[in-house]
């Protein structure tokens, strides 16, 4: 099995050195790849069971850290989104005015309890860090509360409404990741946020720099004054803004490439040694090749990044519940040729 | 600046209030309902979809251009009617079977409707017999198919099956885009377009009526 070692591995993509060892980086496993991953089935459906398998899912893999969420804090959207794998994004809205926007109850931070990071370092083995993130990024939040075609109205018609929600849900992102700072076993924080698409982003370059970046770069540098590391994820063409990421705000590692977007071979070559490419074996490639294609594009990437660093193997964007396991198993056996399943 | 040209810019600019009494003043002032639809209405919404393609706007400034466009045609609508103008034609547009994203599906929609087509919008998560079903019940000539995940696009192809096996293959053309979706793509499953905005799906659709 392959040892986690935060710092050796993952630390140094992050810093843009090269790692001890080929690295792999994931953000999210479909529960059947935890499932299979971990070995392990779930007691009961409690917090703790859950961190557990995740925990020895990673651990299985080859990780070097393992995402963990807490549960219980979330923005409440409309009603027909909850629980569901997608909605629309154009229906409903609960803040659509002045007046939805008075009557919204916005989530107690002081409420948020920390304790799934308590029960993480339980299990945690050695060298293996936590990567803490918030249930979706600020602008996701905000599409979800709002409904994406009402954001663009408002984006139009009251932009102090819509300063102001951003910041309620700015905040509370920027304040949580704070927090998690302040514990030992979180080794970097994570600001998923699909804020693009195919052709560009979902509201324009100036209002993410108006409205959503001042909380990241705010939460990234309150994690290197900690002198721990600040990754993102985001979907999407970021062509006129990508240099923002690293050089404005602070990022140390972006996540998700797509390669009807740009390879994420040529995102490496493009951006190596500014920020760490993460992950990035396109989905759609990975659902349409053979297990010997995967591997080989993995290798290949592999072999690119080793002499200058700052690359960690992985998916595009996820490990999809329609991505066949054994597609992802390629991947994970270039770094990890150990692996077992039981 | 000729009140056509002056609806357009508003237009552009997503002014819906402007837009509506500069329209509202343009019929007081005698111009026929088709030039102010398409010197006004239709050559600013085009200027958007320009300007989209090209990146130098957003999906936000396209869907505030849409609203005013929207708010200019129900005032212009029963002028519209009383001169005879008819929708170009009609086109059935849906996000296909699995498959739940619907923030392009719908902003396609919208271009293709600047473009004076009328629109049946199934939604999202489509079966293939229901597209047929659209498409023979309101003898739509275009089929326009929005998928964004890699199961979901191969949908595409079912809704090309189910249409050659309802013998109507050769009376539509068959339109198809979303984020993994290529021209390669497309073309192995013969379908007659793609594009990789909407913009760019609306002037095709255009030409299928107009060819
Ligand atoms: C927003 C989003 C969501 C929202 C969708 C909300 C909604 N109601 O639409 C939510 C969060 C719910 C969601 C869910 C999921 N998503 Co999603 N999502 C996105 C994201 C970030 C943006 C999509 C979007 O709205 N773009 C904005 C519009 C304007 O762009 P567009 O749709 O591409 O349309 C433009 C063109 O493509 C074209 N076009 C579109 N349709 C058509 C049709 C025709 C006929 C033509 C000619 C042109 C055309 O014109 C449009 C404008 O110019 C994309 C990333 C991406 N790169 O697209 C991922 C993405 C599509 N999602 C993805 C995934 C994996 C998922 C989930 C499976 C996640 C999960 N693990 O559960 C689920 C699946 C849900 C389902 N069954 O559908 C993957 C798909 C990968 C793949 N190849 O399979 C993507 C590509 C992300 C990635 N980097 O890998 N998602």
């Amino acid at each position: 099995m392959r040892e986690p070692d935060f710092e050796r591995n993952l630390a140094k993509v992050l810093k843009k050195e090269k790692p001890e060892n080929p690295t792999l980086f994931e953000f999210l496993l479909s529960e059947k790849a935890e499932e299979v991953l971990s070995g392990y089935r779930l007691k009961s459906d409690s917090e703790e069971e859950r961190i557990k398998r995740r925990i020895y899912a990673c651990l299985n893999a080859g990780y070097d850290f393992v995402p963990v969420l807490p549960s219980g804090l979330l923005f409440e959207q409309s009603s027909h989104q909850s629980g569901k794998e997608t909605y629309s994004l154009n229906e409903g809205g609960l803040i659509t005015d002045r007046e939805s926007y008075e009557k919204y109850k916005w989530p107690d931070m002081e409420a948020v309890s920390y304790r799934y990071l308590e029960v993480a370092k339980k299990y945690l083995p050695d060298g293996m860090k936590v990567l803490s993130y918030f249930p979706n990024g600020i602008l996701e939040n905000v599409i979800g509360i709002c409904g994406y075609e009402n954001l663009c109205f408002m984006l139009a018609d009251d932009r102090e409404l819509a300063t102001e929600i951003f910041r309620q849900v700015g905040s509370r992102l920027e304040k949580y990741l704070k927090n998690t700072l302040d514990f030992d076993c979180v080794g970097m924080t994570f600001c998923n946020d699909d804020r693009g698409f195919k052709q560009s982003t979902m509201i324009s370059h100036n209002d993410l720099r108006e409205f959503v970046y001042p909380y990241y770069r705010e939460t990234a540098r309150a994690t290197h004054e900690k002198g721990k590391y600040i990754g993102m994820h985001s979907c999407g063409n970021f062509d006129g803004i990508f240099e923002e990421l690293y050089g404005v705000i602070g990022f140390d590692g972006k996540h998700s490439y797509e390669d009807v977007i740009m390879p994420v071979e040529e995102a490496y070559e493009k951006y190596k040694g500014k920020i760490a490419v993460l992950g990035g074996i396109d989905v759609d490639f990975i659902c349409r090749h053979s297990e010997k294609e995967i591997a080989d594009r993995c290798r290949h990437m592999l072999e690119i990044s080793e002499n200058y660093g700052g690359y960690a193997l992985g998916t595009g964007n996820s490990v999809t519940r329609y991505m066949p396991l054994e597609k992802y198993f390629a991947l994970l056996k270039v770094v990890n040729p150990d692996l077992k399943i039981n | 600046m000729s009140i056509t040209e002056e609806i357009s810019e508003k237009l552009q600019k997503g002014k819906a209030k402007d837009v509506s009494a500069l329209v509202e003043q343009a019929m007081q002032e005698g111009i026929p309902a088709s030039v102010i639809l398409n010197e006004g209405l239709i050559s600013g919404m085009n200027a958007v979809g320009e300007k989209f393609k090209r990146n130098e706007v957003f999906v936000p400034e396209v869907l505030v251009a849409a609203r005013a466009m929207n708010a200019g045609l129900k005032i212009l609508r029963p002028a519209m009617q009383s001169e005879g103008i008819k929708p170009l034609g009609k086109a059935v547009i849906c996000t296909v079977k699995g498959d739940m994203h619907d923030i392009g599906k719908n902003l396609v929609k919208m271009m293709i409707e600047g473009q004076g087509i009328e629109c049946i919008d199934l939604g999202v998560d489509v079966d293939p017999q229901r597209i047929v079903d659209a498409v023979i019940e309101n003898d739509a000539k275009v089929v326009c198919l929005s998928a964004l995940l890699t199961t979901t696009m191969m949908g595409q192809k079912d809704v090309i099956e189910a249409l050659k096996a309802a013998g109507i293959r050769d009376k539509v053309k068959v339109m198809v885009g979303g984020a993994p979706v290529t021209q390669q793509f497309a073309d192995e499953i013969g379908a007659d377009c793609y594009t990789l905005d909407a913009a760019s799906a609306a002037e095709a659709a255009k030409a299928f009526f107009t060819e």
